[in-house]
């Protein structure tokens, strides 16, 4: 409608629009609750090298199948082994792979979505498809068939094949936004000032769109987690060395359910459900922020 | 007024397809012809659907055009480079809030505008060139610069976006409604401000909009789209004082005046959305004086009086009917 | 008779930087065969005093102080079941935008059935409400067909015109319209106003309250004129009085700023009003027009006018009046 009602000048404020959202998002209770402990168990991985009794946590230190005591905080595992510093270990490899897969994901889905949302075009119609295309493969099923392929890929080449298929929902919202941005008013009078489709990218476009790139990086770090933790359980993670859901497979396969012993599989279960639930928050919380509707003022 | 044609407009045509196998055809411009002389005022007056948005993105080489052409000072405008080209042309949009990024102080687009359009200035320089185009459209730089578009009005962001088209110095400006959305009581202090571009600086402008009473009162010359094509055109006063096209009259009639009321009644049917091509007058089915020759041939944009021109066969008849608003 | 009472009303929204006071102060009265026109601009607060006067306020807007009484009922202590009854035949409101208030996955006709139901209408009113619907929708330019769609299929404007169909279809005694025209063409407006002046000559529609920014229809639409500003009432009286000799320096200012057909700047230059709309969280001292006012005096910044009389039914509030006292 072309014709539309002058507008009310809204309450002045000598800030941009930056410290407003962030001191909003400090006083949200899901961000700064899910922020912290997701710090905390990021904390955990980080120091793992220096505060894990046993920094060679394949290594068997006593008797298998211990129950937690003062010595093995957590118990032994069926090899004797240290389950702290595995849950140590594992917490700083799993988050690495998730983080990392995210990373990719994320890059090449703003790519993808930004630039052909942005040109149109010819090139829009080819990543467009490229998105379809990689949406409707079953990702689960094709990681495990590139994880039986390649057997027990390192950590970061697991990263970059869960990174790759994880991005085409990205590139879906972001190529809406890039859409919608292409035709607001700010992107022609940035037009008619001579700025280049880059810049305009860059500068005009991308900072609209960075707390929903938060959101999103937040969700797909969910998501590469699980995907992460699934191959790893199945056994069609890495080797070599030791994840939350290597952890998890090895306990079940070698009869922790069975004879319950819970300290072996029931800590690194927790860890998973509790970055999962932290990243929850921090995206919730933050799309409460951003999306001051949803609050139901 | 001097002598340059600015624009020649001839018989632009803009279709676009839409729909499932993009069968369904909206004819947004047909056949429309005018032109722009350097240092006049044309309104471009139309309602929804008139195309006159179409209309104006052509011109900025937003779109281009399906059939056709459009010469700028004798160039088609395919051959113009953008750069040189918005050198010359310049818009100011409808909503001044969208036209800031929220983002950034406004005084990011001016000096965006000086960098690109002064390449060789220093940057004090840029900085004056600046100053002083808020200082033409009537604001104080020291309280504008380094506000964000939250912290000012409607009319002072427009009056910003007028000063970012000065500091390029164009010579056409393109004003799409950009008073709709400011207070009746403000318009026409932006209105005053375009005529002392027009006046002081020899800009022509180009001011669409819904509003016919606005519409008067800057123009030298006016054009009244319908359905993407030409009614009526041509000096402001003949028009507005000898309506000859049945559609401008229905308009004329329809506005609510403060020095008198309406007498009579208008009886209209609805303005239905038609795509597709439509045989003869597009304003045959709303038409009292509609007969079977409007409806089957389109009739051209004829002369009616010098510097007056009206799409419609039965132009004289219904101007002999005209009886003032 | 009165239907409308409206006593020192006072509605505040109250948000994080403090109250914003959008009606500050407004009494009137409304008798049958009454249009009272409210024009204002931004900052004016007439959109919420629409909205106070049809109690559909929400928070953070809030009633502070003062009546609204329908009939000498106050609307805002009335039981929710009388409240529900008053609706769309007692007091009805054509909201802004209302082009937007239509359910967009229901059939025109069941959204006019279910309004119908809704306001205990029997089966015989039922048949009678849905055959006067259509009559009025060719009134109003719709074409035929457009009861029987859903609402997503027609254009704005048309649903802008179904929606005030909706709303005097039950013939309220008081219509509230708040810019029922503002995002419709000049056509298409004339015929709403000519439509609601039909309502209004034959007695469907007992009184009406139109709000609206032009200034100019509200000439042919009202037959007493409020003008609005920073929240308060400002001026007021039959409308041709207030429009042939404004007093108030604003209503003076809003007549010189509205170009015409036909009215050349090279003719005739008009000035507008300086300086920019009021804020109602923080409002000028005094009078709240006094920083925009080519006449203001040193009282005028100082303490808030009181309302004179100036003769007839008229009132205007501004300190240049104060000795015209009646």
């Amino acid at each position: 409608m072309s014709r539309r009602l002058p507008r009310p000048r809204r309450a002045a404020g000598p800030q941009g629009v930056w410290s407003p959202l962030l001191g909003s998002l400090v006083r949200e209770k899901f961000f700064m609750g899910g922020l912290i402990i997701i710090l905390a168990v990021a904390l955990m991985g980080l120091l793992a090298p220096y505060v894990a009794p046993s920094k060679n946590f394949l290594a068997t230190v006593g008797p298998p199948n211990q129950p937690p005591s003062l010595k093995y905080p957590l118990g032994t595992t069926g090899f004797g082994q240290d389950v702290l510093s595995q849950l140590l270990f594992g917490t700083r490899n799993t988050l690495f792979v998730a983080t990392v897969a995210a990373l990719i994901a994320t890059l090449i889905g703003l790519a993808l979505g930004v630039i052909g949302g942005f040109l149109g075009g010819a090139v829009d119609a080819v990543f467009n498809f490229l998105t379809n295309t990689f949406l409707v493969i079953p990702t689960f099923t094709i990681l495990l068939l590139i994880a039986t392929i390649v057997k027990h890929p390192s950590l970061q080449l697991e990263a970059i094949i869960i990174g790759a298929f994880g991005w085409p929902w990205g590139a879906r919202a972001y190529r809406s936004f890039a859409l919608s941005m292409r035709s607001r008013d700010y992107v022609t009078v940035a037009r008619l000032n001579g700025m280049s489709g880059l810049n305009i990218a860059l500068t005009e476009v991308l900072p609209q769109m960075l707390p929903y790139i938060a959101i999103m990086l937040v969700m797909t770090l969910n998501g590469s987690l699980m995907a992460d933790v699934g191959l790893d359980a199945i056994g069609l993670g890495p080797g070599n060395t030791i994840t939350l859901g290597l952890m998890l497979n090895y306990a079940w396969g070698w009869g922790a359910l069975v004879y319950n012993w819970w300290w072996w599989w029931l800590p690194p279960v927790l860890v998973i459900i509790l970055i999962a639930t932290s990243l929850t928050a921090v995206a919730m919380g933050m799309d409460r922020v951003f999306n001051p509707r949803l609050r139901g003022t | 007024m001097s002598g340059e044609v600015l624009y020649e407009v001839d018989r632009l045509t803009k279709v676009f397809s839409t729909g499932f196998f993009r069968t369904t055809k909206i004819y947004a411009l047909n056949n429309v012809s005018f032109n722009v002389m350097e240092g006049e005022i044309l309104s471009i007056v139309g309602e929804s659907g008139s195309g006159k948005s179409t209309l104006l993105k052509v011109l900025l080489k937003a779109l281009k055009p399906t059939s056709g052409r459009v010469l700028y000072r004798g160039v088609p405008l395919e051959r113009w480079d953008n750069r040189r080209y918005w050198k010359e042309v310049q818009a100011v949009l409808q909503d001044p809030y969208s036209s800031f990024n929220p983002f950034y102080r406004v005084s990011r687009p001016l000096l965006m505008a000086a960098k690109t359009y002064m390449p060789e200035a220093s940057e004090a320089d840029r900085l004056k060139a600046v100053r002083e185009a808020l200082e033409f459209v009537g604001l104080n730089p020291d309280e504008i610069l380094d506000k964000y578009p939250h912290q000012l009005s409607g009319g002072q962001l427009q009056r910003v976006m007028i000063a970012r088209a000065l500091v390029i110095g164009p010579k056409v400006l393109l004003a799409d409604e950009i008073v709709s959305m400011i207070d009746a009581s403000l318009r026409v202090n932006i209105l005053n401000l375009l005529y002392k571009l027009k006046k002081e600086t020899g800009m022509s402008v180009l001011f669409v909009t819904h509003d016919l009473s606005l519409a008067s009162y800057i123009a030298d010359r006016i054009l009244i789209l319908y359905k993407g094509e030409v009614m009526e055109y041509g000096d402001v006063e003949a028009v507005y004082s000898r309506p000859f096209h049945p559609y401008t009259q229905l308009l004329m009639k329809s506005i609510p005046l403060v020095s008198r009321r309406w007498t009579g009644r208008i009886t209209s049917t609805t303005i239905e959305f038609k795509t597709g091509y439509i045989r003869g007058c597009v304003f045959a089915d709303r038409c009292p004086l509609a007969t079977d020759v409007c409806r089957a041939t389109k009739p051209g944009l004829a002369q009616v009086e010098p510097d007056h021109y009206a799409a419609c066969h039965y132009a004289s008849k219904s101007a002999g009917l005209w009886k003032g608003i | 008779m009165k239907l409308l009472e409206v006593k020192d009303l006072r509605a505040y929204y109250f948000t994080p930087q403090g109250p914003v006071r959008a009606v500050d102060g407004i009494s009137f009265d409304l008798e049958e065969g009454q249009v009272l026109g409210i024009v204002g601009e931004s900052g004016s607060g007439k959109s919420t005093l629409g909205s106070v006067l049809a109690n559909v306020i929400r928070p953070p807007l809030r009633l502070v102080s003062g009546q609204v009484l329908y009939r000498g009922s106050n609307i805002y202590s009335m039981d929710p079941e009388k409240l529900r009854q008053l609706r769309a035949r007692g007091i009805s409101i054509i909201p802004q935008y209302a082009m937007n208030a239509l359910n967009p996955t229901s059939r025109v006709r069941d959204i006019i059935r279910d309004l119908l139901l809704s306001h205990d209408a029997s089966s015989d009113e039922l048949n009678y409400r849905l055959k006067l619907a259509r009559e009025r929708a060719l009134q109003l330019g719709l074409p035929p067909w457009a009861l029987d769609r859903y609402a997503i299929e027609l254009s704005g404007g048309m649903r802008q015109r179904v929606t005030i169909l909706i709303s005097t279809l039950l013939d309220p005694e008081v219509l509230i319209a708040d810019e029922p025209t503002s995002a419709l063409d000049v056509v298409v407006q004339r015929l709403v106003i000519q439509y609601l002046k039909d309502l209004l000559d034959s007695g469907a529609v007992k009184s009406m309250i139109f709000i609206t920014h032009d200034i100019a229809l509200i000439n042919e639409v009202a037959t007493d004129l409020l003008v609005m500003y920073g929240g308060q009432a400002v001026e007021y009286g039959p409308v041709d009085e207030v429009l042939g000799d404004p007093k108030h320096p604003y209503t003076k200012g809003l007549m010189i700023s509205i170009p015409e057909p036909g009215v050349r700047i090279v003719k005739r230059p008009l000035t507008g009003l300086k300086g920019e709309p009021p804020s109602l969280l923080s409002p000028p001292s005094g009078c709240r027009f006094h920083p925009r006012c080519p006449l203001a005096m040193p009282i005028c910044s100082s303490e808030e006018p009181p309302v004179v009389s100036v003769g007839g039914r008229r009132l205007v509030k501004c300190w240049l009046y104060r000795g015209e006292r009646g």
